[in-house]
């Protein structure tokens, strides 16, 4: 399964060039590209102006995919070379002279060829398309570059983008606004986009795909192949409803239309989300794929909020807070337990399909370098979220998120997100940072029940003991045999015990522990491995329990959502069915 | 000085008669009362009832039945009673209610000294309506220490196929000896 990717390139870009991690970092400061798709050979002409970091001689920007045909800085025709350690991703361009750090400067530089689309990071795959139908430019990254992006940082840039196409195609960038579009009269049209909201995302479709347009809800228009129109009309009446949600939620974004482009299963991704347009592989509009479609639309467009109006350093603050995002606003439009569908799905992934059984800490540096990095950060990360949404409060987290967003590209960080949370809340998530960010694993937690009944009243006494190193508190909902619930709390402490004893009403005959995944947790009766209700004894309410999860099953490709909890999986064997029901009713005859 | 030695027949003491009296009524020297069952009433609506369907000298026989509950998905109930006066006579028989083959239900039983549990659930996730009256359950049941005592219906809980739980009442009863008072 192709992973969205709308940061990966650039992040790998800046991992893998540790040897340049203490280069210098420019400030770029304004960016305009004027691209011709219509000419032959093509041609590309970018002015980037920026502040240097240091004292230089030399500047350090992403390898074009087209030839470079002549660069100037301020005026001043200068040489440009292969960097020497990262020939075809990096490209040195001589300065004039040293300058100091703090010069600002204009470089100018024209590219003109052949666009060179296979991908350097992904082969067998193209990163971009360009024939007689259609152009589409994903967000550049080093040696797949189209327009400058620095290879050091994220670094956002405001500016416009010029483009000359047939005038018969359908052109679209991001931040949603085209300035105008004039016809040329030679069969080729003009559109200008300006970026006024600084960003270092920008993509490009130009072509003569099926417009298909939202109805209601927040404008949206997708281009589609003409075979997969039905689907993305449903996608476009999804991702309207979704951003009306995130406007409302996070920030109203700076763009009054979004676009959504469909892209040929020869792009390594399954969706790349910029500021107000996103890109979907087409193969999600397959029907064996139709899964994705919703949760990928909710996720890519979340990246408006997470990843260019707030961005850091890490991929945690795009491609969890993206997934978090991504449930939350299914749960707006269905319910909860939809919500809660996809926060276990992506719990449940994580703990059992990591690959090699490797893992690392959600804020590790290098994780990006690590086999568990998908499972870290888009699963664990965003479940994550979850539990500090119910630790400060969803109304004040929701708070803190917002504050995230104002403060802009580039300035999140986790002491920000700390902050944030404390202000909106007053509840120190330090300590959670601690356990569920920056160290790898997740509570495996063993509860065991007594229930003591009397003429006067029944108590429930719980037990809770778990090896890991996580302290927390755990929701827990209690069920009578009237269907009335009761909602409570266990805390595990930090010697990873926990112990509580409630007075009830009656006789508790189901008793559920974190019923809407708010967090990554796997979670066994302690005495009965049978007895998944945790009333003490196993019986019909078992077999019920376990009978309605039957055909669950803990799924082979991600993103697939097999219902799979595990406390019903008594025999472990990754699917819940008859075996495990007649494993309750041995264990219920046995007494 | 010689005895006068007597045969005659020794009358009963006082004491006698008195301890002789006791351990006939004790005994049932003169027969002790037949065991029978007081059952509560029956509430109105989905309900859950104990009946009385035989007795075989200290052995008795009992129904569960449910009438009113509508369709449902499956169910579970315990029979609580105690144990230092009665005991478990044999397995408790779930009733088919929800389907009669092994691809139609799955019914689950079981016999702690004071707590008898059944329970049953459609495989195909469907419904069932227990309209009824509707036959859940017999068990066996030994009187082995002094009536009266209760038996206590309790955890009675029916479910739709949603998960939905369905409010229900449940009558139990008192074991008792025919002609005495629970």
């Amino acid at each position: 399964m192709k992973y969205t990717f709308c940061r990966a390139l650039a992040i790998t870009a800046i991992v893998s060039f540790p040897g340049w991690a203490t280069a210098q970092v420019d400030d770029f400061i304004e960016q305009h590209v004027w691209i011709d798709l219509a000419a032959t050979p093509m041609q590309i002409e970018i002015e980037l102006t920026l502040d240097l970091g240091e004292t230089a001689s030399a500047i350090h920007l992403a390898t074009l995919a087209l030839p470079l045909a002549s660069v100037d800085v301020d005026g001043t025709p200068v040489g440009w070379s292969d960097s020497f350690s990262d020939p075809g991703y990096i490209t040195d361009i001589a300065l004039p002279s040293q300058l100091p750090a703090g010069t600002q400067t204009k470089v100018h530089m024209v590219a003109r060829g052949e666009l060179d689309c296979a991908s350097l990071f992904y082969p067998g795959y193209q990163w971009c398309v360009h024939d007689s139908h259609q152009t589409i430019l994903p967000m550049t990254s080093a040696g797949e570059a189209w327009y400058l992006s620095s290879v050091f940082a994220f670094d956002q840039f405001v500016g416009s983008l010029t483009v000359v196409a047939p005038a018969s195609q359908d052109v679209v960038s991001v931040q949603g606004t085209e300035e105008e579009r004039s016809d040329n009269g030679d069969g080729t049209a003009t559109w200008v986009f300006s970026f006024d909201y600084p960003t270092d995302g920008v993509g490009l479709y130009a072509g003569d795909m099926e417009a298909v347009t939202s109805e209601t809800g927040f404008p949206v228009t997708g281009y589609v192949p003409s075979a997969h129109v039905t689907k993305m009309e449903h996608a476009v009446a999804i991702a309207a409803e979704v951003l009306d949600y995130y406007n409302e939620l996070y920030t109203p974004m700076p763009a009054d239309h979004a676009y959504l482009v469909t892209t040929p299963n020869s792009l390594p991704f399954g969706g790349m989300g910029l500021l107000g347009t996103i890109f979907l592989n087409e193969y999600v509009f397959w029907d064996e794929y139709a899964y994705i479609v919703e949760q990928g639309v909710a996720h890519e467009f979340g990246h408006t909020w997470w990843g260019h109006m707030s961005s850091g350093n890490h991929p945690f603050f795009t491609e969890a807070f993206a997934e978090y995002s991504a449930w939350r606003a299914m749960g707006h439009l269905y319910d909860d337990a939809m919500r809660t569908s996809g926060s276990r799905m992506n719990a449940v992934w994580y703990m059992y399909r990591r690959t090699g059984n490797a893992d690392v800490a959600v804020l590790d540096p290098k994780v990006f370098n690590s086999p568990a990095y998908g499972f870290v950060i888009y699963h664990k990360g965003s479940t994550v979220l979850r539990t500090f949404e119910e630790a400060a409060g969803e109304a004040p987290f929701t708070a803190a998120l917002r504050a995230l967003v104002q403060s802009g590209p580039g300035h999140t960080d986790i002491d920000k997100f700390v902050s944030e949370i404390a202000a909106s809340s007053g509840y120190d998530a330090s300590a959670d940072v601690e356990q569920w960010l920056l160290q790898p694993g997740f509570p495996h937690l063993e509860v065991r029940p007594a229930v003591a009944t009397s003429a006067t009243e029944t108590t429930l006494a719980l037990f809770a003991l778990t090896d890991d190193p996580f302290a927390f508190n755990l929701p827990v909902r209690l069920t009578f045999a009237d269907g009335t619930t009761r909602n409570e709390s266990l805390t595990v402490g930090e010697d990873g015990s926990g112990h509580v004893v409630w007075g009830l009403e009656g006789y508790p005959v189901l008793v559920e522990f974190d019923p809407r995944w708010t967090m990554v947790r796997e979670i066994t009766p302690g005495a009965d491995r049978a007895d998944v209700s945790f009333d003490g004894v196993v019986d019909g309410v078992d077999l019920i329990e376990v009978a309605l999860r039957q055909g669950s099953f803990l799924p082979d490709e991600r993103r697939v959502d097999g219902g799979y909890d595990p406390l019903y999986d008594l025999n472990g064997d990754g699917a819940v069915d008859g075996d495990d029901l007649n494993l309750v009713l041995a264990a219920a005859a046995s007494h | 000085m010689s005895q006068r030695r007597y045969e005659r027949t020794r009358l009963p003491s006082r004491v006698t008669v008195i301890v002789l009296l006791v351990l006939g009524a004790v005994s049932g020297c003169g027969e002790q009362k037949a065991l029978s069952f007081n059952a509560d009433a029956q509430p109105s609506g989905p309900r859950l009832w104990l009946q009385h369907a035989d007795t075989h000298d200290t052995r008795l026989t009992f129904e569960v039945w449910a009438a009113e509950v509508g369709a449902v998905l499956g169910y579970s109930f315990h029979v609580r009673l105690d144990d230092g006066v009665v005991t478990a006579a044999g397995e408790v028989t779930p009733a088919a209610a929800l389907g009669s083959s092994s691809e139609a239900a799955l019914y689950l039983q079981s016999a702690r000294a004071d707590d008898l549990a059944v329970g049953g659930v459609r495989r195909d996730l469907g419904e069932t309506a227990l309209d009824g009256p509707v036959l859940l359950a017999t068990f066996p049941l030994d009187v082995t220490g002094e009536v009266p005592t209760p038996l206590r219906v309790e955890r009675v809980v029916f479910r739709r196929a949603g998960g939905a739980f369905v409010a229900t009442s449940a009558a139990g009863g008192t074991i008792v000896r025919k002609g005495g008072e629970s």
